[in-house]
């Protein structure tokens, strides 16, 4: 999208404009939903992040600074809208994790063959208070004084459940790999599918050629 | 090692779900659901432009509730205090004076005499204060009353019929304080009196005139020594300029003196007024070489500046407590402090956003007052003042060169400052 129809659109959005707002809505869906879905447990629950996170980019878009880039601006609206939509439900899922914690060794998981919907599934069966943390962190590049700042915790309690949410995603990755290597042996498999809701989409396991 | 190992962690989600290549697709059901939101919670917008019919519709109900009030206080007065009905040819019947402390009602009594043809009630309320008794024969009190109380005119000329409705007259002399009213009660022979008939001595031919109360009741003549007043009055206000649609609330307050002459009175003084208001950017016309490189899509305007009015107003209306008079008037601005926001159609500060006029104007005889004021007197010196008013533009000002137009409504004290006209 150029910046001049971008402005247009800005400009209609500014005077409730509902063609403008739609225009908006789908130039910057799928960008957003990347966002959401991220930080979502499946796809409806990122879609009720996401329109409450567009409501905010409505009712608030006079406040935007044209100097700075829009998808930026759109972003920061999103993730924010995301720790808010989870804020309250946070705490309960810090406590419920800390006792389901597990060590998991030094594994290297650098070669892998897993997929955007293989780790997006990933993310998404995180518990709720690790997800967001690993979102974060890792994602979103925020630092862990940051973090306990936002979403009101201890700097030790963000470091921890990164930690925790680093050892969950891995043994997810080990156990996928253990899952194809079975696969290629000829005993059976249980992918893991990111919960995007549109579609049920197979993982795509390249040293097999299974998949699309 | 184990730093090594986190950040594979890290970067393999980084780079597979930071900017994923493949975006989930639109889905219709989400936009749905995003306008019924929007729907839901969307506030009906200001409509401005129905402020001035408010504020006129308000004028009216206004003045209305005012006229109703003035009717009803009217008729009750007229049926406490009673006018005297004098008719050639009734008979004065004969009762004995006594006073009723009870309800506080004096009884007069007057002289049997056969050849007084004035029938007048026998019961005369005068309030709680006065309870000097009446004494039956003793001279007759140096006062002016209506012809007919002379009942010792036996060849009154009067028209038989003649019917003499007098109350609200004399209730103007006693709520100014008639000195002459406590002189009722030294005299006789008073048939009947009220408050009302009590008048002012100016003519020594009061006895003698058969010609009819007209004629001996002289109507107070203000003309020449006015009546003095100060106001105080604050106001709320809808400005715009050429039109109400993008109107700003101002708010004012200020001082006017005032000099009464008779219906007519002349008023100046000064106000200070906030007058915010919003124009298009095509009615922003400053005197100025500048261009905008972005043009801003509306202008917002803070002006705040001295309003000195020149008023005349004329009263069509008084009685007991309560007056209404219209008026007009030229008011001129002072003004004290001027800026302007410039509202940019995109969310950009690519332009300036705001401006201060160093060194505001002044405009004479800029706008065309016109106002209608309802004031309800509360004690000789004390009124309240309620005045519906509208500022029409005759010439532009401000560093934006417009036509300002104000409509509100102004609330207020008047304090008189001398004593009303004394009638001669």
């Amino acid at each position: 999208m150029g910046e001049e129809e971008l402005y247009q659109l800005l400009n209609g959005c500014i005077k409730q404009d509902r063609k403008c707002q739609k225009a908006l809505y789908k130039a910057f869906y799928g960008f957003s939903m990347s966002i959401c879905l991220r930080y979502a447990a499946d796809r409806d629950d990122a879609a009720e992040v996401l329109n409450q996170g567009f409501y905010k980019v409505f009712t608030k878009i006079e406040t935007y600074d044209a100097s700075r880039p829009f998808k930026a601006w759109i972003g920061r609206i999103m993730t924010n809208t995301a720790i808010d939509h989870y804020r309250a439900n946070l705490k309960m899922a810090y406590a419920e994790d800390l006792e389901n914690a597990e060590h998991i060794g030094e594994v290297s998981v650098a070669d892998n063959n897993l997929n955007y919907n293989d780790l997006l599934g990933m993310v998404q069966q995180l518990p709720q208070g690790y997800r967001t943390v690993f979102n974060l962190f890792a994602i979103d590049g925020y630092s862990h004084e940051e973090i306990a700042n936002m979403l009101n915790i201890n700097v030790g309690t963000s470091k921890s459940n990164l930690f925790k949410a680093r050892q969950k995603l891995k043994q997810m990755i080990l156990n996928a790999d253990a899952t194809a290597n079975n696969y290629n042996k000829g005993t059976g498999f249980s992918p893991i599918v990111a919960m995007n809701g549109s579609a049920v989409i197979k993982p795509t396991y390249y040293n097999t050629g299974f998949g699309e | 090692m184990k730093n090594e190992a986190h950040k594979d962690i890290d970067n393999i989600f980084r780079q597979a779900l930071e900017d994923p290549a493949k975006e989930a697709g639109f889905r219709e059901s989400d936009w749905i659901a995003m306008e019924k939101k929007l729907d839901a919670d969307r506030r009906p917008r200001k409509i401005v432009y129905w402020l001035p019919l408010a504020a006129t519709a308000a004028a009216v109900i206004l003045v209305f509730l005012g006229w109703l009030f003035i009717k009803s206080g009217s008729d009750s007065n007229n049926q406490g205090q009673h006018p005297i009905a004098i008719n050639k040819g009734d008979k004065i019947k004969p009762v004995t004076g006594k006073q009723d402390k009870r309800d506080q009602t004096v009884v007069a009594t007057a002289p049997v005499d056969s050849s007084t043809k004035v029938n007048v009630p026998a019961t005369l309320n005068f309030g709680p204060t006065h309870k000097t008794p009446v004494a039956s024969n003793t001279t007759p009190p140096k006062m002016k009353t209506a012809a007919p109380l002379n009942t010792q005119n036996n060849n009154s000329q009067q028209p038989a019929d003649e019917t003499l409705l007098i109350a609200n007259d004399r209730s103007e002399n006693l709520q100014q304080g008639n000195p002459a009213l406590p002189q009722v009660f030294s005299g006789e022979p008073v048939a009947a009196l009220t408050p009302v008939d009590v008048l002012p001595e100016t003519t020594n031919s009061t006895n003698n005139n058969t010609s009819g109360i007209s004629k001996t009741v002289k109507k107070p003549t203000g003309w020449l020594k006015p009546q003095l007043a100060v106001t105080v009055l604050a106001s709320s206000d809808i400005n715009g300029a050429s039109s109400f649609k993008s109107a700003g609330t101002g708010k004012n307050i200020g001082l006017l003196f005032s000099a009464r002459f008779g219906k007519l009175s002349l008023s100046t003084g000064a106000t200070y007024s906030l007058k915010p208001y919003t124009l298009p950017y095509s009615g922003y016309n400053p005197n100025s070489s500048y261009k905008f490189q972005y043009s801003p899509e509306t202008v917002t305007a803070d002006c705040r500046m001295i309003d000195i009015p020149f008023n005349i107003d004329y009263r069509v209306y008084s009685k007991n407590k309560n007056s209404i008079t219209i008026g007009t008037g030229i008011t001129s601005y002072i003004m004290t402090t001027e800026s302007y926001t410039y509202n940019y159609s995109y969310p950009t500060s690519w332009g300036p956003s705001t401006y201060a006029v160093k060194n505001p104007d002044q405009y004479f005889l800029s706008a065309l007052n016109l106002q209608v004021n309802y004031q309800r007197q509360i004690n000789s010196k004390i009124g309240f003042n309620i005045q519906p008013y509208m500022k029409l533009p005759l010439k532009e000002i401000g560093y934006s060169q417009v036509r300002l137009q104000t409509a509100g409504i102004a609330v207020g004290l008047n304090w008189n400052i001398n004593s009303p006209p004394s009638p001669k």
